[in-house]
C-alpha cells in the first residue's frame, strides 16, 4: 500500500530545507503535475512520528480550500515520513524582500483577501494556525496565495482548557500571547495577519522585537500601551510585566504618516486587526466584509500579481 | 474572561451536522449497514487468505489454523474497545483523547483483520499513543510504556501502519464534543429544567456515548446523532422537548427522531460477550498466528523428546496469554499494568465510575 503511494510520485531535486524537513520538487507521474515532497528529518523525534508532522497531516486532511496548501498524499520511505504537497515555489517573505518588485495597492489587497479567506476557513473549522508569518504564506505558480505550515496548529479547545502561550514567531505574536495568556482565541491569528498587512505596506517588519521583552516594548511603541480599562484582566495575565513604558495610541494622523500609501479604509482594517484587546479585534468573517476589500483599487487579478511563475 | 465567551459560542457550531459532513471522518469512515457488512467480509477474507499463505510459507498445514468468522472478529475488537477504559484511566486521559484512540482502533480493524494483526493489544496501545499526539496530550514513549505496560518497540513499529490504516485522517470526531454542546445549549433553550436534571442527563448520556464505542454507531451515525441518542436513552422526555424547541419544522423533527431512534435501539441492545467466549476466540486467534503455532509445535516436540527444563521454561514464558491487558504485562513493571487491567474489568466500558470527574478535565 505504502509503496504503491510512493510510486505515484517522482522526487527530482532538493528545493529547500527547514528545521524539521527537507523539501524536494517532484512530479505526480500520472498527471505530470508538479508537487513538493516534504520529508521529515530523521532522528529529530525519538518518540515516533514527529508531533508537528502529525498536526500538519491531521489538519491539512480536514482543510480543503483554495487558499490553504493542499496535502495530496503521505508515505514513508524507510523510517522517514514524507508529505506530498502542492508545489508552491514562492513565498510572501521572498516577495517582500525582493526590492526589484514593486507592490501596487491592489496587489497587497489581493494577498490580504486570499490570506483572510484561507484563515477564515480554518477558523470556521475551529482550527488555530498559530504560526502565521510571510514565510508561511506561499504563492502558487498561478499567483494564488496559500496558507502553509500547520505544524503548530491546534483545534480550538473548550473554554476551560489551557493552551500554551509559546506559539507564533515572535514578531507576529499577539499581545495576549506575549503576556502569557493560557486561554486565547482565533484572534491570535488575526493579529499575525494584521502585522503581515503592515509588512506588505512597509516592506519591513513592523514590530521586529529582539527578544520577548523588547517585543512587548516594540508592540506598545507601535500600538500604544493598553490600560486595564481598555482591556479588563490585562494586568493579571501571567506574564504581564511589572513595569511597562507608557506610549500613546497612535493617532489617525500618525498612522497616515507611517503608512503613507494606505487608504483610510485600509488603515481602518489594519487597526481592527491589531486591536490590543483580543476581545475587540475583528474576526476573519468581519474582516472579509471590510470596505477596504470593495473600494477602489480592486484586488489585483491573479494573472497580474507579482510572484507568479507561470 | 471574554475569550471564554467567544469560544463557547464556537463550541455550539461544532455540533453542526453540516460541518461534520465536510470532515474526512465522514467522507472516509461512514457507511450504510450494507457497505459496512461488505467491508467486514472483505477484511475477513483478506485475513483468511493471509493466514493460509503464512502457513503455507512455513510449510505448515493451513487447516491447523482455526479461522475466525466475521462475528468473532467483531466480538474480539469490541472486547478490546471495552479494555480501553483501563488504559485511559492509568494515563488519566480526558475522554476526548480516549475517544480518538478507540475510534482509531475501530477504524484500524475495519480494514485490517485481527487474524493479520493477531495481537490486538499492541494495536490498541499504538492507537492510544498516536491519539495522545494527535490530541495534543503528549507522553514520551518511555512514560507511555511505563504507565500502560506497552512495549516501546511494538508501538513505534506499528505507529505508521496505524496512521496509514486511518488513511491519514487523524482527526477523530466522537459524540462527546456535540454532547457537550447540547449540554450547554439545553441550559439556555429549556431554562425551566432544573440544573441538576440537566446535569444528570449529561452524566448519564456520557455513559451511553462510552457504550456506543462497543457498537457500530460511529460508522453508521454522525456524532451529533449519537449524542442525541445517548441523551434519549438517559432522559427521553427532556431530549424530545429540546428537539421540539430546536426544530420548528415537524418534518425535520420527525426525520431526526427517526434516525436517532435507530441509534437508540443500537445502544440499548449492546450485549457484552462472556469472558469465556472471548477466551475461546483468543485461542482460535493464536492458532492463526504462524509464529505462535511454530513455537507451540516446537514446544510439544521438545516435551516429547524430554528435553531439559530450562529451555522448556523459556518457551513457556513466550507462549502468549489470553488476549487481554495482562498479555503485555510480562515485559514491563507489573504495578501500573495491574491497575490497568483491574480497573478495566471492574468499570468496564458502560459505567466509567469517574464520568463526572473526568468531565471537568474534558478537553473538548
Ligand atoms: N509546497 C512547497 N513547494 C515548494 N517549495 C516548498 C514547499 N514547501 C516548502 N518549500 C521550500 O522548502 C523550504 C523548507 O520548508 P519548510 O516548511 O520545511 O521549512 P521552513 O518553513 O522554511 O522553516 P522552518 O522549518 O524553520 O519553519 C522552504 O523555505 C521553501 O523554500
Amino acid at each position: 500500500m505504502n509503496d504503491a503511494v510512493m510510486a505515484k510520485y517522482t522526487k527530482d531535486k532538493k528545493v529547500g530545507e527547514g528545521t524539521f524537513a527537507v523539501v524536494y520538487v517532484g512530479k505526480q507521474v500520472k498527471t505530470d503535475r508538479k508537487i513538493a515532497i516534504k520529508q521529515i528529518k530523521e532522528g529529530e523525534f525519538k518518540d515516533g512520528v514527529d508531533m508537528s508532522a502529525i498536526r500538519e497531516i491531521k489538519f491539512l486532511q480536514e482543510i480543503r480550500h483554495a487558499n490553504v496548501i493542499e496535502l495530496i498524499d503521505v508515505f514513508t520511505a524507510g523510517p522517514r515520513l514524507s508529505m506530498v504537497l502542492e508545489f508552491l515555489p514562492t513565498d510572501l517573505e521572498g516577495l517582500i524582500k525582493d526590492t526589484k518588485i514593486l507592490f501596487r495597492l491592489g496587489d497587497v489587497k489581493a494577498w490580504m483577501l486570499m490570506a483572510t479567506r484561507g484563515l477564515h476557513h480554518c477558523h470556521r473549522l475551529q482550527i488555530l494556525h498559530r504560526d502565521l508569518k510571510p514565510n508561511n504564506l506561499l504563492i502558487s505558480p498561478t499567483g494564488e496565495l496559500k496558507i502553509a505550515d500547520f505544524g503548530l496548529a491546534r483545534q480550538m479547545p473548550n473554554p476551560k482548557d489551557k493552551m500554551t502561550p509559546t506559539v507564533v514567531t515572535r514578531w507576529y505574536r499577539a499581545p495576549e500571547l506575549l503576556f502569557g495568556a493560557r486561554y486565547y482565541t482565533p484572534a491570535v491569528d488575526v493579529w499575525s495577519l494584521g502585522l503581515i498587512f503592515a509588512e506588505l505596506m512597509l516592506r519591513l517588519p513592523y514590530c521586529p522585537g529582539e527578544d520577548d521583552i523588547d517585543q512587548i516594548d516594540k508592540t506598545f511603541r507601535a500600538f500604544g500601551t493598553p490600560t486595564e480599562e481598555e482591556w479588563p484582566g490585562l494586568t493579571s495575565l501571567p506574564a504581564y510585566p511589572k513595569t511597562v513604558n507608557k506610549y500613546p495610541h497612535p493617532s489617525v494622523q500618525e498612522l497616515k504618516m507611517r503608512f503613507s500609501a494606505a487608504t483610510e479604509n485600509g488603515l481602518e482594517l489594519f487597526q481592527a486587526m491589531t486591536e490590543l484587546n483580543p476581545a475587540d479585534r475583528v474576526s476573519c468573517e468581519e474582516a472579509l466584509t471590510a470596505d477596504y476589500f470593495t473600494e477602489f483599487p480592486r484586488p489585483t487579478k491573479l494573472a497580474e500579481l507579482p510572484g507568479r511563475t507561470e | 474572561m471574554t475569550s471564554a465567551t467567544a469560544s463557547s459560542k464556537a463550541t455550539k457550531t461544532v455540533t453542526d451536522d453540516d460541518i461534520y459532513r465536510q470532515s474526512s471522518q465522514f467522507k472516509k469512515w461512514s457507511f450504510t449497514p450494507t457497505q459496512l457488512a461488505a467491508r467486514r467480509l472483505q477484511t475477513n477474507t483478506n485475513g483468511r487468505e493471509f493466514v493460509k499463505q503464512s502457513f503455507l510459507a512455513a510449510d505448515l498445514d493451513p487447516a491447523m489454523a482455526k479461522i475466525l468468522s466475521v462475528d468473532e472478529e467483531l466480538t474480539m475488537v469490541n472486547y478490546m474497545c471495552s479494555q480501553s477504559e483501563g488504559i485511559a484511566q492509568v494515563l488519566n486521559l480526558p475522554s476526548k483523547v480516549k475517544a480518538t484512540a478507540v475510534l482509531f482502533f475501530k477504524k484500524f480493524f475495519l480494514i485490517n483483520s485481527v487474524m493479520v494483526y493477531s495481537d490486538p493489544v499492541k494495536v490498541l496501545h499504538t492507537c492510544f499513543f498516536l491519539a495522545t499526539k494527535a490530541e495534543n496530550h503528549f507522553f514520551s514513549i518511555n512514560q507511555f510504556c511505563k504507565y500502560t505496560g506497552a512495549v516501546a518497540k511494538d508501538v513505534l513499529q506499528l505507529e505508521f501502519v496505524v496512521m496509514q490504516s486511518m488513511l491519514f485522517s487523524l482527526s477523530a470526531q466522537s459524540a462527546y464534543t456535540p454532547l457537550h454542546g447540547f449540554y450547554l445549549d439545553i441550559q439556555t433553550s429549556l431554562p425551566h429544567v432544573p440544573a441538576s436534571t440537566v446535569g444528570s442527563l449529561y452524566d448519564g448520556a456520557r455513559k451511553y456515548v462510552s457504550l456506543s464505542f462497543l457498537t457500530d454507531a460511529n460508522f453508521l451515525f454522525t456524532p451529533p446523532q449519537i449524542s442525541l441518542a445517548a441523551m434519549m436513552c438517559t432522559n427521553s422526555q427532556i431530549t424530545e422537548q429540546y428537539l421540539r424547541v430546536k426544530m420548528s419544522d415537524p418534518a425535520q423533527f420527525n426525520l431526526t427522531t427517526k434516525l436517532v431512534q435507530e441509534c437508540v435501539d443500537m445502544l440499548q441492545k449492546v450485549d457484552k460477550p462472556t469472558k469465556e467466549y472471548v477466551q475461546e476466540i483468543g485461542k482460535k486467534l493464536r492458532s492463526c498466528d504462524v509464529e505462535k503455532t511454530k513455537a507451540r509445535l516446537l514446544k510439544r516436540k521438545l516435551k516429547e523428546q524430554g528435553e531439559g527444563d530450562a529451555k522448556k521454561q523459556k518457551l513457556d514464558s513466550e507462549t502468549p496469554q489470553p488476549p487481554d491487558m495482562s498479555n503485555s504485562a510480562s515485559t514491563e513493571p507489573a504495578s501500573a499494568e495491574a491497575s490497568a487491567s483491574a480497573s478495566a474489568s471492574t468499570t468496564d466500558a458502560s459505567a466509567p465510575a469517574s464520568a463526572s470527574a473526568s468531565a471537568s478535565t474534558e478537553q473538548s
